[in-house]
């Protein structure tokens, strides 16, 4: 079973010169139960592609199917979750607020039991009480994510998730990814940190230029280079060629 | 449903109770209400009227002020800050937060007119003015009626372009909305059929605001009858229905 499919996705925007794709023509196809980490440098078109997996943008072409409905399904929304890239909040709300307009949005049973439990789970109990503006980065983080697991979602997109942590935060979240994992939850995450991806990613994809470099295990794409990170170089230095 | 609708709506009208703006523009009403105490003996007929007319109008302009220019930047923030991001994609109708978003602004305006009129009753009654509670809280009603159209306006415009913007198109319509009689006065004196034509339409599709206007009226002491009150009644409702309906338009339409 498939959780996440694209078909022929392409996303082209207006500019002054005419339109512009930042993703062309990606098919993909993500197992449920997998860890999918997108990889792309900056600007590559990872959160054009994940805007459009949740319904923020619309494709200029091409298909989607998540948990074999339409993204702008009311019933396929109930069942994923989703952390933009460093979430913005309601700043004069407390953390336990926000979560519980959240839970009002869900329509979840026993929201208080279930949002101590997500809070738990990110580790964000003890300052759940304060006013969001008072949060440092790492519990914005932290934050964005229990609300993308407050409804037991089962399949998960993050933009970006351990952007902006400390070697401590990055390893508290990648536990929670592990937990998440024998969960059998379907996590798509976008990432430009080479190291976390190879460690939690059972599927990587490259995108460069709004177009699929490779999609494959981490330990294929690695084999013949002495890590992920030279892998990744090398794979998009030749593309780049062939393209031109 | 309801309860998605109820969530949104609280959770604007907390936002804006957080906003300084209200509170700054509250008590400016209040402090011009609390003013008449000092015009000085009032009883007589003539400035007890300018008392009402006063305190009606500035409660009239606080209503006004909130629904233009903090609607204005209700949507707009959110896209800004892209707190949206959070909300879009979770199962929400679009017209559940348009909904959500009128409602909850609604509920401020009524909150804040509320405390407003309470201290222009305590100032009548202190001064012994009796006999234009009735009017005076019709009247009221109705500037909340047209409060709420200018709400559902600028969460419109401001879907569509920045605060300011939004801000001036809505205070244009507003305007306008004001100068219906003008506008009926200009088709008159049309020769062109096409010009003739084109404002006629815009006659029918921009809002006659004048209706909600029965100031002159309750100065002294009269009030409009239950059919034509009814008929103004129909007439926010059906052009509230048309305004939420571009209002949905407009953000079913819209990208991130
Ligand atoms: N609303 C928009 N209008 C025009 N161009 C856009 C828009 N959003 C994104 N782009 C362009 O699309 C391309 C892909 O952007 P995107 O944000 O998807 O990259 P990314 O891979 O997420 O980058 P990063 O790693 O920096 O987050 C970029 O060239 C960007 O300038
Ligand atoms: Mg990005």
């Amino acid at each position: 079973m498939e959780s996440i499919v694209m078909k022929g996705l392409t996303k082209e925007y207006d500019t002054a010169s005419g339109p512009v794709a930042a993703v062309r023509d990606l098919s993909l196809a993500i197992p449920s139960g997998n860890v999918f980490g997108f990889l792309g440098p900056n600007g590559s078109g990872k959160t054009t592609t994940m805007k459009m997996l949740v319904g923020l943008a619309r494709p200029t072409k091409g298909e989607i199917s998540i948990l074999g409905g339409s993204p702008s399904d009311i019933e396929v929304r109930k069942q994923f979750g989703f952390m933009p890239e460093s979430p913005a909040f309601y700043l004069y709300l407390t953390g336990r607020e926000f979560l519980k307009l959240i839970a009002d949005i869900f329509d979840l049973a026993e929201k208080e039991r279930r949002i101590s439990e997500v809070l738990d789970e990110v580790e964000l109990s003890h300052s759940a009480d304060r006013q969001i503006r008072t949060y440092s980065k790492g519990m914005l983080q932290r934050l964005g994510l229990a609300q993308a697991l407050l409804n037991d979602p089962k399949v998960l997109f993050l933009d970006e998730p351990l952007d902006g942590l400390d070697p401590l935060g990055r390893s508290d979240i990648k536990r929670i990814f592990l937990r998440m994992k024998e969960k059998r939850i379907t996590i798509f995450f976008n990432s430009h940190i080479l190291a976390d991806v190879s460690e939690i990613c059972d599927l990587v994809g490259i995108i460069d230029q709004g177009s699929l470099v490779a999609f494959d295990t981490p330990s294929r794409l690695t084999k013949g280079s002495s890590d992920l990170e030279t892998a990744f170089v090398d794979m998009i230095r030749k593309k780049r060629a062939n393209r031109t | 449903m309801i309860r998605r609708v109820l969530a949104i709506a609280i959770n604007t009208f907390r936002e804006t109770f957080r906003d300084r703006i209200l509170w700054s523009a509250l008590v400016v009403a209040l402090v011009i209400i609390a003013f008449s105490l000092f015009v000085g003996s009032i009883s007589l007929g003539q400035e007890a009227r300018m008392v009402v007319d006063f305190g009606v109008a500035a409660i009239y302009v606080l209503q006004i002020f909130i629904a233009i220019f903090i609607g204005s930047m209700l949507i707009y923030k959110e896209m800004e800050r892209k707190t949206f991001y959070l909300i879009i994609p979770k199962p929400l109708r679009r017209e559940e937060i348009i909904a959500g978003k009128c409602i909850g602004l609604s509920a401020t305006v009524l909150t804040v007119t509320a405390l407003s009129t309470l201290a222009l009753f305590t100032v009548l009654f202190v001064e012994g003015v009796h006999g234009f509670y009735l009017p005076i809280l019709l009247s009221i009603a109705y500037t909340t009626a047209e409060s709420v159209l200018l709400i559902l306006l600028s969460i419109l415009f401001s879907g569509l372009t920045s605060p300011i913007l939004s801000a001036v198109y809505t205070t244009a319509f507003y305007l306008i909305g004001h100068s219906s009689e003008t506008l009926r006065a200009i088709i008159a004196a049309t020769d062109s059929t096409f010009t003739k034509g084109v404002l006629q339409t815009a006659y029918y599709i921009l809002p006659n605001l004048e209706k909600f206007n029965i100031r002159n009226e309750i100065v002294y002491g009269t009030h409009p009858d239950v059919r034509s009150i009814a008929l103004v009644a129909i007439y926010f409702v059906c052009y509230a229905i048309f305004l939420f309906l571009l209002a949905r338009a407009m953000l079913e339409r819209k990208e991130f």
